[in-house]
């Protein structure tokens, strides 16, 4: 550090003195010095914000109904998907002896309709006294019979669904969205003076425009969806963040196709957004299931027969003039083709039809000697078949055939054996085969942990380092610590993913979900630790910050998955808000009177969805609410022992 | 829900995969990424696989390689580039011991927080322990034949100069063809990387070894009469010295009187002497591995015993460590451990344990210094010169290899050295020679 102090003051010194020749060149130099500091702060400031709005805060579930027990209290359903037993898995625990271990399940739709599944229990169940066969639709008040358990569902009334939806904490409550996306803009500007600097005085006008538009695209993006009355933009953010980086890479190398890059990342928004319409409606997502999956292998053969044989993968298909990666795409159809709601695990215990699938694409993309991606996919399948089936044998029997299948990978395929073998020993062939990877890793060691300055860097000049070496790339030019935090960021995405699960509406949701950060992940960890040496190198990109249309386009659609899962109060476009409902006393707001910095304003969440068409949800309940259910005041009638109605504190995490 | 749930939590897999991964890369980036950084392919440090950066002076500030305003220049005196090349090494990391190649960490200004990063494009700065000038006065002394002139200050331990020929000046590189005599270990610091059969120098370290075994090994006295039976082979001798003490054995070089010294300390003595005096053993000049001689312990009363005695048979001795050895005699018996980094050596050289006993070292310190203008009369005007000359025999119809190895007995210049002619032919009128010209351009 006293070295660099010396620079500074020498460069400071100097720049007095040599003023005005070569000033301005002076202090670029000075700039990018100074602001290669300001970077990893920035950076870790945005994953920090992230970071603690999506995996420290506690947010409160959501509350879908009651169960009214015969000793009169009350259990909450906290989910669409509950089942009920003795078991401890059970969402809903009833410790009577004549109850199976998982004994009915009860699944809400869309509109509120709440149907019960026998579960094969040996008690059997009686919808108000008539036995159940199989499932059927069960109405509010309807009384349930466990193996003689009475239990009685209590739905919420939309006015109650409302008090809650108002109770419970928005994201953005503490971390406000827009100070992130003011901190991602400033990481923008930085970032694009780096640029200006570096390239000076022959600044590609693109470099400049591009990063404006994304900033603009961003803030779009912010405004159109608080319109929406949404206030979670941690995911986004961090979509957003990488982004950048991605973009400051381009900018590094191709800054002709600045502009390019900015405008597939706003085609990637724009899938995004559609995919989100898509999850939010449970119907439609199951609906478009089976289309989405069988394309998608589809579009992966022709991808394989029609692919180019190009960099030691056929992995590229050419369309009208644009490189298109198959298997990027596919990544959605796979996910959509191995999620699964609550009903379907149980009516369709066998995961046949899915592995048949999933065989099919991993067997594909390892014809295409896209082994990167056929371990992606394969990891994503193994946690899938694990989310569905919770079978270790399953697993094992997967595992298994992955060791044969790679065994006879290596004999018929000798470049992955010698993949092998260069691991761990690149340096015995630095210029041979461990090429990019005694690259990637002298290039690394080059940036410190502060970086060259964006543009400054030369890895980015070697092939296709942009794509596989891409951390290298980062930790050159932005160094380490921007790197690491992009890796971070992922698997924050990862980690919150998994947390939200707890509180997730359908289990279509959390495999969804599950697979989407666990493809995200296996990329993540193939990409940088295969590029360093630390595992065997592979091929494959890292969402949103290699370069590559295919890779961008689909990172966004599959952030969609994400976004579904993220049951938060007005979090996510994927999830639709309650209706309006009028009488609700405004009092209620009350909570909120403390955080001054909370932009929401209280009338919001009472306004309808403009682009919710399901009228069904507003009609009157046939019956009415039974009140002994019930306080007078609405809003704090979930006041007893099994609910607290402010979710204040942790305390319901404990229930969980 | 909570089953899904919980299964969920298997993902959490992936992120303490990402972790240990993260943790292995990490330290693997602490301990190795000042090699890394050196990967020639790397274009921040070098340019077409030339170093491009960083700036190498020696001891005066006489810059023997230079970054400046991005630039990097060698020295403009091309004597100097030969002479220095073997310390500096070359732009292309073919001198494994160059500072070029060996600091090209430091060069370019790597550590870890910083990486290469360099404000002002030059990199980082070396100061070397060595002169420039006399190193040029060296390389010019040796006249183009192979060998290597080593001196080094045996109160420090500052690596003075260490010449070897062949060199090459690293602007204009040769085409270096393999089998070429003319390039014969041409990459090779033969001070530093190289080990040869020693001759008569090495009668020093066997006195040494007496005089620290036997009592009355000063006074001690063998006869020769120019040739001696041993093991039913004979060694031979250049004079019939008769009766002779070990002072007048060192002048005239008597084999027989060493190869019975030899004889009756023992091959295993022998061996152990020469590991303690560190003539055997792999040195480190600031991380540089200098070459390890070598000693057999051959077989009581065995020709191979005697002629191990006399510098002959299986040794070989590097000259940097022999440079050491005289350091340590002149010393009090404490040697000090060369450096060839001005920079990073601290204040106070580090004091090693004494090899030999005070009264041992002084006592050959004063032989050594009392045979010079005896036997080797008007060789070294104006210099206390204190030393021993050698001619060894290589075997294979080569010409004998010339040394002469010592310290100045000065102590405003207390400097230890070795001169090694190969193939020079004798001793003192090659290598002796050398070292004159090089002492006084030394003292001067």
């Amino acid at each position: 550090m006293d070295q660099q102090l010396e620079d500074m003051l020498r460069a400071l010194d100097g720049a007095a003195m040599e003023m005005p020749v070569g000033a301005l060149e002076n202090m670029l130099h000075t700039y990018t010095f100074i602001s290669r500091f300001l970077l990893p702060i920035l950076a870790a400031v945005i994953i920090f914000r992230a970071l603690k709005s999506l995996l420290r805060e506690s947010y409160e579930p959501e509350v879908w109904a009651y169960l009214s027990l015969p000793n009169g209290s009350r259990m909450a359903l906290y989910h669409w998907e509950n089942t009920i037993g003795r078991a401890r898995s059970s969402d809903v625990v009833l410790n009577y002896p004549t109850l199976s271990r998982s004994h009915l399940a009860l699944i809400r739709d869309d509109k509120a309709r709440w149907t019960a599944i026998d579960l094969g229990s040996k008690g059997g169940v009686t919808v108000n006294g008539n036995s159940l066969d199989g499932k059927a639709r069960v109405e509010q008040g309807d009384v349930l019979g466990l193996g003689g358990v009475e239990v009685a569902l209590l739905d919420l009334d939309p006015e109650e669904r409302a008090a809650q939806s108002h109770y419970r904490t928005k994201p953005g409550r503490w971390i406000t969205p827009s100070g992130t996306f003011f901190f991602i803009t400033l990481f923008q500007v930085l970032l694009m003076l780096q640029h200006v600097a570096s390239s000076f005085p022959d600044v590609n006008p693109q470099v400049p425009t591009g990063f404006l538009a994304l900033t603009g695209i961003m803030w779009g993006y912010f405004f159109f969806i608080r319109a929406l009355r949404r206030t979670g933009f941690e995911i986004e953010a961090i979509a957003f963040f990488l982004c950048s980086i991605g973009l400051s890479i381009i900018a590094g190398i191709y800054p002709d196709e600045m502009m390019r890059t900015v405008f597939l990342i706003f085609v990637g928004l724009v899938i995004f957004f559609v995919l989100c319409w898509i999850l939010r409606d449970l119907r439609w997502a199951k609906r478009f299931r089976w289309p989405i999956a069988l394309g998608g292998v589809l579009f992966l053969a022709i991808g394989f027969i029609y692919a180019d044989y190009q960099f030691g993968a056929r992995r590229w298909i050419e369309i009208a003039g644009i490189m298109i990666q198959p298997a990027e795409f596919v990544k959605v159809a796979f996910i959509f083709a191995g999620a699964a709601s609550l009903e379907r695990l149980f009516t369709r215990r066998n995961l046949f039809l899915f592995i048949a699938y999933a065989g099919m694409c991993v067997g594909i993309l390892a014809l295409m000697n896209d082994f990167g991606s056929a371990a992606v996919f394969f990891t994503a399948f193994l946690v899938i078949a694990f989310l569905r089936s919770g079978d270790m044998a399953t697993i094992s029997l997967a595992l298994a055939s992955l060791v044969l299948a790679a065994m006879l990978v290596l004999t018929i395929r000798p470049h992955v054996a010698t993949r092998f073998d260069t691991w761990g020993n690149v340096w015995a062939d630095p210029w041979g085969r461990g090429m990019q990877q005694a690259l990637t890793m002298s290039y690394t060691a080059s940036g410190g942990f502060f970086g060259l300055g964006a543009g400054n860097g030369s890895l980015s000049r070697v092939f296709a380092a942009y794509t596989d070496m891409v951390f290298g790339v980062m930790a050159e030019e932005l160094g380490l610590i921007v790197a690491i935090l992009a890796v971070v960021a992922i698997f924050i995405l990862g980690v919150f993913a998994i947390r939200s699960s707890a509180n997730a509406r359908s289990s279509f949701y959390v495999i969804a979900a599950g697979a989407t950060v666990t493809m995200f992940m296996a990329q993540v960890i193939l990409n940088v630790f295969g590029s360093l040496d630390v595992i065997p190198f592979t091929g494959i990109t890292f969402p949103f910050v290699s370069r590559g249309g295919s890779s961008m386009i689909a990172s966004w659609a599959m952030l969609a998955f994400i976004k579904a899962a993220d049951t938060r109060q007005n979090a996510s476009l994927a999830i639709k808000l309650g209706k309006k409902v009028k009488g609700v006393p405004i009092s209620a707001g009350d909570y909120y009177d403390d955080s001054a910095d909370y932009e929401e304003h209280e009338d919001d969440y009472y306004e309808d969805d403009i682009y919710d068409e399901d009228e069904e949800f507003a009609e009157p309940l046939e019956g009415g609410i039974d009140s002994r259910y019930f306080n007078e005041k609405p809003g704090v009638h979930y006041n007893d022992d099994s609910v607290d109605p402010r979710y204040f504190g942790d305390h319901w995490e404990d229930r969980r | 829900m909570k089953k899904v749930k919980r299964r969920s939590y298997s993902i959490l897999l992936l992120v303490f995969l990402a972790i240990t991964f993260m943790v292995i890369f990490l330290f693997r980036l602490a301990a190795d990424g000042n090699a890394w950084v050196t990967f020639p392919s790397n274009q921040n440090v070098f340019s077409g696989g030339l170093l491009a950066m960083g700036s190498v002076y020696d001891r005066n500030d006489i810059p023997l390689a230079e970054t400046r305003d991005g630039v990097f220049r060698f020295n403009d005196n091309p004597e100097i580039r030969r002479a220095t090349l073997h310390v500096l090494g070359d732009r292309r990391g073919s001198i494994g011991t160059g500072a070029l190649t060996f600091y090209a960490d430091k060069l370019i200004g790597y550590n870890l927080v910083n990486g290469v990063y360099s404000f002002d494009g030059n990199g980082g700065s070396l100061t070397l322990t060595v002169d420039a000038e006399l190193s040029r006065v060296a390389y010019l002394a040796l006249a183009g034949r192979h060998g290597s002139v080593v001196m080094l200050n045996y109160e420090t331990g500052e690596i003075l100069t260490s010449v070897s020929v062949p060199t090459f000046d690293p602007l204009n590189p040769p085409d270096v063809v393999e089998g070429d005599p003319r390039f014969n270990g041409i990459f090779l610091n033969r001070g530093f990387s190289s080990a040869f059969v020693p001759g008569s120098i090495f009668k020093v370290a066997t006195a040494a070894a007496a005089l620290d075994t036997f009592t009355d090994a000063a006074t001690r006295q063998y006869t020769c009469q120019g040739v001696f039976q041993v093991g039913g082979s004979r060694v031979t001798c250049l004079g019939n010295h008769g009766s002779i003490n070990m002072e007048r054995a060192l002048g005239v070089s008597c084999n027989i009187y060493f190869a019975q010294l030899a004889l009756d300390l023992g091959g295993n003595t022998l061996q152990r002497y020469m590991e303690q005096f560190g003539l055997t053993t792999a040195h480190n000049v600031d991380g540089i591995r200098i070459a390890p001689g070598n000693f057999v312990a051959a077989e009581a009363n065995t020709p191979a015993l005697a002629w191990s005695g006399v510098g002959q048979s299986e040794n070989l001795t590097n000259p940097l460590s022999m440079a050491r050895f005289m350091g340590a005699i002149a010393n009090g018996g404490i040697p000090v451990e060369p450096r060839i980094l001005e920079s990073t050596g601290s204040l106070i050289p580090r004091r090693n344990e004494p090899v030999m006993p005070v009264f041992a070292a002084n006592e050959l310190a004063m032989m050594l210094r009392s045979i010079v203008p005896v036997y080797y009369p008007g060789r070294f005007p104006g210099l206390s010169v204190a030393g021993k000359t050698g001619t060894a025999e290589v075997g294979q119809g080569l010409g004998t290899h010339a040394w002469f190895a010592g310290f100045l007995d000065d102590s405003d210049h207390p400097y230890a050295f070795v001169v090694l002619v190969e193939h020079g032919g004798g001793g003192l009128a090659v290598a002796g020679a050398v070292a004159n010209t090089v002492l006084q351009a030394a003292v001067r």
